[in-house]
């Protein structure tokens, strides 16, 4: 079990303007899934190839439980790597690929052998081993590449975009897999993903990462319902921000005084909550009424957008129960308190 | 319509490449060959004889031509594996420039250059030995290891080394596992080409070698100056053996064919 540290960590490429991480600190619990979430090209694969010693940070540290791993070569951290392009190595057998690790360390043979065996046995691919990579399916090396990763027993497991260019029910295989992997090993693990879904689904923690900075690391849980910053807010999928102001344990808005879950220090605020909380008719204590400015059918749900006195709202319904709402026709909708999240006032 | 059409260009380039060899072949077994005879008068096989005696200095100066062709070969992998990875790998300020300089031997004939080469290898007491003759035949052989090499490079992806690195391979580890077997047929190609440019080489090495380092070009063109057409014939057979030996070998190892030209006229 190794926690991992990132203090203060910047690097700037050479020739690069800005800096693509610039005084990152993050703590990656041990063993357990950390998801690193944020938009592609943030600089994320960045931050994984500084843990896994294949750049080196201009300043700031990186500890393993506690202990600076920056004089450490890249093969002597025990921080492996899974590349998003998985880099199978197109000269050996998927045998040779996933023993590649224990060949390196001067493991005898034998040993090699019946550990190979055990983890194409764990990737669910027994008997795949005198095959070529280019023989196997997009799905096939990824699990390949995990199995090539952890058979050197890593003390932390670095996976970038692992589910990306997968198919649907892909996807939640190669998750489950993960997760299954990371339980039965133990091993300290971080995933970079784009993706807030893949991130709360495979992360005991999130750490979402917007600017080149850490916004709110937390269960995913947390950042999908109590968001820390409108940003946030936004990029799991929550455009709800009703400006106003809290006072006595109620939002003064536009759209009429709301009761708040529990006393907020009285002051400007935004006002959130997920589309997916909000209800028709009565419900929860606030109701109000408002314009359906357009209803979209997505299969799963039906998306509403809601207008009164300049504020917006996105409801996402049940199909069955937003059945008969018209466009243009007045509704009235639900805002449960217990839903109802105040974020700082202010830009972002 | 296009078989006929293979078969015709087949057929020409057959015939391109071997019929200004028939002479040779047939003066290396004639005697007293000359005008207005279509064939030599007399076949024999002392030119042969001599070519292949151990007192003749023919297979003494074919083994001299091998070991500078591999010297040279050697030599120009290791500078040119290393400078090709530079340049197909990355970008720099002044890179078209230095391309440009290394393709320059290739352009400038080497007799033009020769001179001056030799003045300064007197100086460095580099002439009348074969260590002078291999360094000279870098010239003309690195462009071609370089350039193949860089090519080579630019297909390769350095990821693949990181990811070996992180999976607990040293350096020397990633790149003897890892990169080597990826760029081998490269090297390869890369290898046949210094040798082969090495190995035709002559006047570099006729001006650096001042005549202490006699490979078979040398010896061949004093044969034919002397009027010897049936020995130089003999020779210029030998001579040709390992460019005709590479194109058979490599046509099966880099295309998965018995060799190129029957290729061609496959039906």
């Amino acid at each position: 079990m190794t926690d991992v540290t990132l203090k203060d960590l910047t690097l700037r490429y050479p020739g690069a303007e800005a800096a693509a991480v610039a005084d990152l600190s993050l703590r990656i619990a041990s063993g357990q899934i950390t998801a690193l979430l944020g938009p592609s090209g943030g600089g994320k694969t960045t931050i994984l190839k500084l843990i896994a010693g294949l750049l080196r940070p201009d300043a700031g540290d990186i500890a393993f439980d506690g202990q600076s791993v920056l004089p450490l070569a890249p093969e002597a951290r025990g921080a492996v790597m899974v590349f998003q392009s998985q880099l199978l190595f197109p000269t050996m057998s998927v045998a040779d690929n996933v023993g590649f690790g224990l060949r390196m360390r001067g493991r005898p043979k034998p040993e090699i052998d019946r550990r190979v065996t055990e983890m194409l046995d764990l990737v669910q691919l027994p008997g795949f081993g005198p095959r070529r990579p280019a023989e196997l399916s997009g799905g096939q090396q990824s699990r390949v590449a995990l199995a090539r990763a952890l058979v050197t027993e890593p003390r932390v497991l670095l996976l970038d975009e692992p589910l990306a260019g997968l198919d649907a029910h892909l996807r939640e295989e190669m998750r489950d897999l993960i997760a299954a992997l990371q339980r039965s090993t133990g091993v300290t693990t971080l995933v970079v993903t784009h993706d807030q879904e893949d991130a709360a689904a495979l992360g005991q923690a999130v750490a979402l990462m917007l600017d080149g900075k850490i916004v709110q690391h937390g269960p995913p849980e947390a950042l999908y319902g109590e968001p820390a910053t409108a940003a946030v807010a936004r990029f799991f999928g929550n455009p709800n921000a009703v400006p106003g102001r809290a006072a006595g344990g109620v939002f003064h808005s536009p759209l009429g005084p709301l009761d708040l879950p529990r006393d907020w220090p009285d002051g400007p605020g935004l006002l959130t909550i997920r589309p997916e909380a909000i209800t028709l008719g009565q419900g929860g204590g606030n109701t109000v009424e408002m314009e359906v400015a357009t209803t979209a059918y997505l299969g799963t749900h039906t998306r509403l957008t809601l207008h009164r006195d300049g504020v917006t709202l996105i409801a996402h319904l049940p199909p069955d129960a937003a059945r008969g709402v018209e466009k243009g026709g007045r509704v009235t909708v639900g805002l449960p308190s217990r839903a109802l999240w105040l974020l700082p006032d202010g830009p972002a | 319509m296009g078989r006929a059409l293979r078969t015709t260009l087949g057929t020409v380039l057959i015939l391109w490449l071997v019929l200004p060899l028939i002479p040779l072949g047939l003066w290396s077994f004639a005697r007293g060959w000359r005008w207005p005879d279509l064939l030599p008068p007399v076949w024999t096989l002392d030119a042969w004889a001599y070519a292949l005696s151990q007192t003749g200095g023919v297979l003494q100066s074919l083994w001299t031509t091998i070991a500078i062709a591999l010297a040279a070969t050697a030599l120009s992998l290791l500078i040119g594996i290393p400078a090709g990875r530079a340049l197909g790998l990355h970008r720099f300020r002044g890179k078209a420039l230095v391309e440009l300089l290394i393709l320059a031997p290739v352009i400038v004939p080497g007799i033009a250059v020769v001179f001056g080469v030799q003045t300064v290898f007197v100086s460095l007491g580099l002439t009348q030995s074969a260590m002078g003759v291999i360094l000279a035949h870098l010239i003309p052989v690195l462009p071609y290891t370089i350039l193949v090499m860089a090519a080579v490079f630019s297909g390769f992806d350095t990821a693949q080394e990181d990811q070996a690195r992180s999976l607990g391979a040293s350096p020397a580890q990633a790149f003897r596992h890892v990169t080597l077997p990826a760029i081998a047929p490269g090297i390869l190609v890369a290898g046949l080409f210094a040798f082969l440019v090495s190995w035709s080489q002559y006047i570099l090495t006729l001006v650096i070698g001042g005549g202490r380092v006699e490979t078979l070009p040398l010896l061949l063109f004093g044969f034919v100056t002397s009027g010897r057409n049936d020995i130089a014939g003999a020779i210029a057979m030998i001579n040709i053996l390992p460019g005709l030996l590479i194109l058979f070998v490599t046509a099966r190892r880099l295309t998965g064919r018995s060799a190129a030209l029957p290729g061609i006229l496959r039906p």
